[in-house]
């Protein structure tokens, strides 16, 4: 066989010249987009750990390097932010809200929900439209007459401020709603026929049966309670009262070397990045669920 | 206005999942064809492959005169209207007609003629500045057809267009789409799990099962000769009734059908098609009788009759179902094999509970191999008949023949049985008398005779009308013969094609690449366009485990090539074979002269078959 | 009759059991503070006047919208506001419409490329501020990279900017969720329609995705417009309660501003009520838009597309 002729032997491409082209400007966009958001947090992680003085010295790098281009990792940062944030009582506070709110949320919204899906009561359709449409104002709008009220409760400056004024969320109730409406009502006729009263019906059978809308539901209201900033800033002025995102913002705000702030910053939003990356199926999934409606 | 050209298509996902197998078509211009099917056939991925939808995994698509498996859909040609009318929602029904003709940036004043004229046609024209979910089902639909329409395509493609409508539309859409038809004298390729919808629209039918062709046919032969007991049961409503039945011939010629619940006996003139294999009374079939073919009289004739009780009568207005069967404890159990239903005209007045006498066409009786489901009345039958060897002479068929070489030496002196199949026989040349029976069309100027040759019966294809009692002459090729005593097979006919397993190498020898097909162990060079034509299956070819596909012509004996060793020359007269062996493979090759001494065999790779082993798929 | 309205009692009492809890919360956290912020803004209950507070009438409407000396930010708060949703709605539909279009061609990694983008939306958002605050430093990240020496957040032309291009960039994530999951219900059949009659990558996003897609374009046009009008927190949080610089004094930067403090609850209150306004007018709006149009705006539109000859679009 003749050499020139074995060359011109030729596999077949399997896009035409187009298609790659097309291809690969997609994906160089994409990853280009990627990087827009990788590479601020890789630099924030990297610079906490470095010294003030390092990174003043250096250009842009997304090392941990020292100001003589060794690498080296600075955890005073961290430590320092842990006594700046008091991240003791901090985390503490915070969870503390977290867990009541979302557990409470979960429990009274679901209970809510089960009533407008499935108990027949004088005004039901009404009750439900009022709250729907009342409860849809904007969270800065109800920002003063809130504070307001919680004045002359009387509980401003504790962590119930930070719990009561959340319990109820029309949009939790709503989305568990529509599940309780998808359950097999034979299951509950069947159960009543067996002589369960309406509360066990509830707690007990159909409950269960939305558990991943209450496992979405759950994730999410526990995240927005970890990062609201606006109303304990608001509401609490006293400092054994901070969550960790009031405690932050002090932080972002005081002497520190920036350095030290990223390292707050690092501490504070670490947890929830690693619940979103476990818990991956499910938030996304639940985003999607919810707000397709559109 | 263009022929479309399938060859060999098939359709495999995942190097595993077959689609659509061997799928081989030529589509006539003009023609009106329908592919049908029960869901998952492959229908649909076949139409997808003509539309460019789909990639082709192996085989060639031919619209015109193009080879189009990488050809573009938008350049391909065609139009396609789809089973969701998939219209664009936010246009107007003008707009989506023009939409296509702009795409292909046709001047502005021929879109207007073509949408309008489209529209005309369909009958629209008042609909042009609605938006499509204005309309109604039917409505888009022809805004669909519409769209298809202005294009003006060699070809027109239709997935399952009228499933999404009710039964009254969808009746009228039938006829339309039929009209349209003949109105634009273009090709249609049509997909349908209709099989009503399929009889009454298609010239021609290709029915499917499981990604494989089962026959393609016009309506009627579909109906009267299916290939296969899916065929048979697929077309047709109400379904064709299937029987377990043992077959005997009778001394007189006539046939017994003997099943559970009755028996029938089959006149002589309507055995001539069954396979004599299957009538000796010692194998199960499967006998098929249509509703149709079944009535119910007050007295049937003798061999014709069932006896049975009805369980249920479904009346339609001018046609009555009887549902009976002759066992009448099994009345309620619609799942017994002793059940049956027949069809009858108007006013029968049976009721259920009473037991009734029905009479079937036993001229219109279909058989069928219990486990391969192959019809053995074949329109054009394969036969079996007698033979004497005596002397170097065969006596068969009425006539005394002379026996090619390689079969004087192998047969012994006594009586066989020779399979003819209907290719094995012509007009031509000379051979045995015989006396014309019965003739019918096969169309595109091929006759089917009936030929009395002694005492048997022939069929005979020629490109020449004959009349019954005419005398002729039947030739017969010996190489598509085989010989067989008892059960066994003494001499087979000359294979089609003989397959050697082995795969595609390529070799580097000192500073060159060199690609060999290795074909029973031994490594044979392969030429240039050969190793193009494998190169273009992409890298993977080397991995595949392969089956080469030679049939007698495709190789030749000489000095040259692949030394091989002879194991039996087989003179047939007129015609030569050598079997040879190949490695540790077998071939048989066409024998132009005397053996050589030192045999060689050169493959011509131009008519060699290839296959991927693995997943039985033809690639070239 | 007695049993059956003894039952009915029943039944009514176990609804409003369930729904105690709900209605309390309506009454507590909802209806009160809602009326009390409405009575206090037409009083003048502030620091001052803890105790001993009026009743003024719409005098804390007014001074909010003529008193420039008291309130001079007013007006160009509501411009900045406005101002801000023009930089974020738009570029939030046609980014999402872009990114969701790109990740719909089948290309791998979607799943890569929708967990990447959505990492913001889990950050706390004061973890976010601290991050961007560093980077937009004047010897930031982004400095860094461009060579450049701009404090972006303390510039006045590019602090609104910014602050926008931040949003958007949180909000990617989301949105591209949303959106995404819209496009792949638009049926496949309208694609390989649109192929064999010879349309393009670009001409089939134009003609089938985009109009595809509109309920959710509007959805985020809605949402969109709503969030902007709320914009402030952000501004809070990097420049606290007050800031030199003025071109990211928001409407609700200023409401925070009268909070904080002012604490002058009384024009807070009434500032509170003037956006749930605005925001009251656009959800009709959109309830209209969706809902069918007036009857005065049909008849006009008839009017014309009946004058008119077939009106092509290319």
């Amino acid at each position: 066989m003749k050499k020139s002729e074995v060359a011109k032997l030729h596999f077949p491409r399997r896009f035409s010249a187009g298609t790659v082209a097309k291809k690969t400007v997609v994906y160089v966009v994409l990853i280009a987009l990627c990087l827009a958001f990788i590479v601020p947090y890789l630099w924030m992680i990297v610079t906490s750990l470095r010294t003030e003085m390092a990174y003043n010295s250096t250009g842009f790098t997304l090392l941990p390097i020292d100001e003589y281009g060794n690498i080296s990792f600075h955890f005073e940062n961290y430590s320092e932010a842990f006594s700046a944030l008091d991240l003791g009582t901090v985390f503490l506070n915070t969870m503390i809200v977290c867990v009541v709110n979302t557990v409470a949320n979960l429990f009274l919204n679901s209970l809510a929900a089960y009533a407008f899906a499935r108990l027949k009561f004088f005004g039901r359709n009404s009750v439900f439209r009022v709250c729907l449409f009342s409860m849809m104002v904007p969270g800065t709008v109800m920002l003063v007459p809130n504070y307001l009220i919680c004045d002359f409760l009387g509980i401003t400056d504790s962590l119930t401020a930070l719990i009561m004024p959340f319990l109820m969320s029309i949009y939790n109730i709503f989305l568990l709603r529509q599940q309780f409406l998808g359950v097999d009502k034979e299951i509950e006729e069947a159960a009543k026929i067996e002589g369960a009263g309406v509360f066990r019906i509830y707690f007990r059978i159909v409950l269960p049966l939305v558990k991943p809308m209450l496992i979405v539901l759950g994730i999410t209201t526990f995240m927005w309670n970890y990062s609201n900033y606006l109303w304990p800033y608001i509401v609490n002025t006293d400092p054994a009262l901070r969550t960790l995102s009031t405690s932050l913002a002090e932080l972002m705000g005081a002497d520190y070397d920036l350095t030290v702030k990223l390292a707050g910053a690092v501490i504070v939003s670490a947890p929830m990045i690693i619940i979103f990356f476990v818990l991956q199926k499910f938030i996304i999934g639940g985003t999607m669920a919810g707000a397709v409606k559109g | 206005m263009a022929k479309v050209s399938l060859r060999h298509i098939y359709k495999v996902y995942d190097g595993k999942v077959k689609a659509v197998s061997d799928f081989n078509l030529e589509v006539e211009d003009k023609e009106f064809i329908v592919f049908v099917g029960p869901s998952g056939c492959g229908k649909s991925t076949t139409l997808r492959m003509v539309a460019g939808l789909e990639e082709i995994t192996a085989g060639e698509l031919w619209i015109g005169d193009t080879l189009c498996n990488h050809v573009e859909a938008k350049n391909r040609n065609i139009s396609m209207v789809f089973q969701n009318y998939a219209l664009f929602p936010n246009m107007s029904v003008y707009d989506n007609m023009a939409f296509g003709l702009r795409m292909h940036k046709v001047p502005r004043e021929e879109i207007d003629k073509r949408v309008k004229g489209a529209a005309d046609i369909l009958g629209i024209t008042e609909y042009l500045n609605r938006k499509p979910k204005a309309l109604s089902g039917g409505q888009r639909q022809r805004v669909a057809l519409g769209r298809a329409i202005v294009r003006e395509p060699s070809v027109f493609l239709f997935d399952e267009p009228l499933s999404n409508l009710d039964a009254k539309l969808r009746a009228k859409m039938r006829t339309e789409i039929t009209r349209l038809h003949k109105r634009l004298q273009s090709t249609f390729i049509y997909v349908t799990h209709d099989q009503v919808e399929a009889m009454t629209m298609g010239d021609r039918i290709v029915v499917m099962k499981d990604g494989f062709i089962q026959q393609t046919d016009t309506p009627q032969n579909l109906f009267r000769w299916p290939a296969n007991k899916f065929v048979a049961g697929f077309i047709g409503t109400p379904q064709m009734n299937f029987f377990s039945a043992t077959l005997t011939r009778r001394s007189d010629g006539s046939v017994e059908a003997r099943t559970k619940g009755f028996t029938l006996v089959i006149p002589a003139e309507h055995t001539y098609r069954l396979d004599e294999k299957y009538l000796g009374g010692d194998v199960t079939v499967t006998m098929g009788i249509r509703p149709d073919d079944i009535k119910p009289v007050s007295r049937a004739a003798p061999g014709a009759q069932i006896c049975a009780s009805v369980a249920l009568v479904e009346e339609l207005g001018t046609q009555t179902l009887i549902y009976a069967n002759t066992d009448e404890g099994q009345l309620m159990n619609e799942n017994s094999d002793t059940a049956f239903c027949a069809s009858a005209g108007e006013n029968t007045g049976i009721t259920a509970g009473s037991t009734v006498e029905f009479e079937v066409d036993t001229s219109k009786l279909h058989f069928f191999d219990e486990q391969t489901e192959l019809s053995i009345k074949r329109r054009i039958p394969d036969v079996t008949v007698g033979a004497q060897v005596k002397g170097g002479r065969v006596f068969m068929l009425g006539g005394a023949l002379a026996l090619p070489p390689v079969l004087a030496s192998e047969l012994g002196e006594g009586s066989y049985d020779a399979e003819i199949p209907s290719r094995a026989l012509s007009f031509a040349g000379e051979g045995v008398s015989g006396r014309v029976e019965e003739t019918e069309e096969l169309g595109k100027g091929r006759y089917l005779s009936r030929v009395l040759c002694g005492n048997d019966r022939v069929f005979v294809v020629g490109d020449s009308p004959l009349s019954v009692g005419d005398k002729v002459c039947v030739s017969v090729a010996f190489e598509k013969i085989s010989f067989l005593r008892g059960r066994e097979e003494v001499i087979s006919a000359i294979p089609g094609e003989m397959k050697l397993n082995g795969t595609y190498v390529r070799l580097k020898e000192g500073r060159e690449k060199n690609h060999y097909i290795v074909a029973g162990g031994v490594k044979i060079p392969s030429p240039m366009d050969f190793n193009q034509k494998m190169y273009d299956r992409g890298r993977s070819i080397f991995k595949r485990k392969l089956s080469f596909g030679i049939d007698p012509a495709a190789a030749s004996l000489g000095e040259e090539g692949v030394p091989v060793t002879v194991d039996k020359v087989l003179d047939y007269g007129s015609a030569k074979y050598a079997i040879v062996s190949l490695g540790d493979g077998k071939l048989c090759v066409a024998l132009e002269g005397p053996v050589p001494a030192d045999p060689h065999i050169k493959l011509n790779f131009d008519s060699i078959k290839v296959y991927d082993s693995d997943i039985d798929m033809r690639l070239f | 009759m007695k049993a059956q309205t003894k039952q009915k009692l029943k039944r009514n009492a176990t609804g409003y059991a369930f729904i105690l809890p709900l209605i309390l919360y309506f009454v507590v956290f909802q209806l009160a503070p809602m009326l009390i912020a409405l009575v206090i803004s037409f009083t003048n209950y502030s620091l001052e006047h803890l105790t001993d507070y009026t009743f003024v009438g719409f005098e804390n409407f007014i001074e909010l919208f003529t008193n420039s000396v008291k309130y001079p930010m007013f007006w160009s708060s509501l411009k900045t506001t406005f101002f801000y949703i023009l930089l974020t709605v738009p570029a939030n539909i046609i980014l999402a419409l872009v990114v969701s279009a790109l990740l719909n061609s089948k290309i791998k990694g979607e799943k890569f490329f929708k967990t990447v983008f959505y990492i913001p939306s889990v950050t706390v958002g004061v973890a976010i501020m601290v991050m961007w605050q560093q980077m937009l430093a004047p010897d930031g990240l982004i400095n860094q990279l461009f060579g450049t020496n701009v404090d972006f957040l303390n510039n006045e032309s590019t602090a609104l900017v910014v602050f926008a291009f931040m949003s958007i960039w949180g909000g990617l994530g989301y949105n591209v969720l949303i959106m995404l999951s819209a496009m792949k219900n638009i049926d496949p059949a309208m694609y390989e329609a649109a192929e064999i009659d010879g349309a393009g990558a670009v001409q089939k996003f134009l003609y089938i995705t985009v109009p595809g897609v509109m309920p959710t374009v509007f959805f985020f046009l809605v949402t969109g417009l709503i969030s902007g009008f709320q914009v402030g927190e952000q501004m809070l949080i990097i420049y606290g309660d007050t800031t030199m610089v003025q071109s990211v004094y928001t409407y609700v930067y200023g409401l925070y501003y009268t909070m904080r403090r002012s604490c002058d609850y009384a024009t807070a209150s009434a500032m509170s009520y003037f956006l749930f306004v605005i925001i009251l007018i656009i959800t009709l709006i959109q309830f209209r838009v969706q809902n069918g149009r007036p009857k005065f705006i049909q008849k006009l539109i008839d009017r014309r597309k009946k004058g008119g000859e077939l009106v092509e679009k290319v």
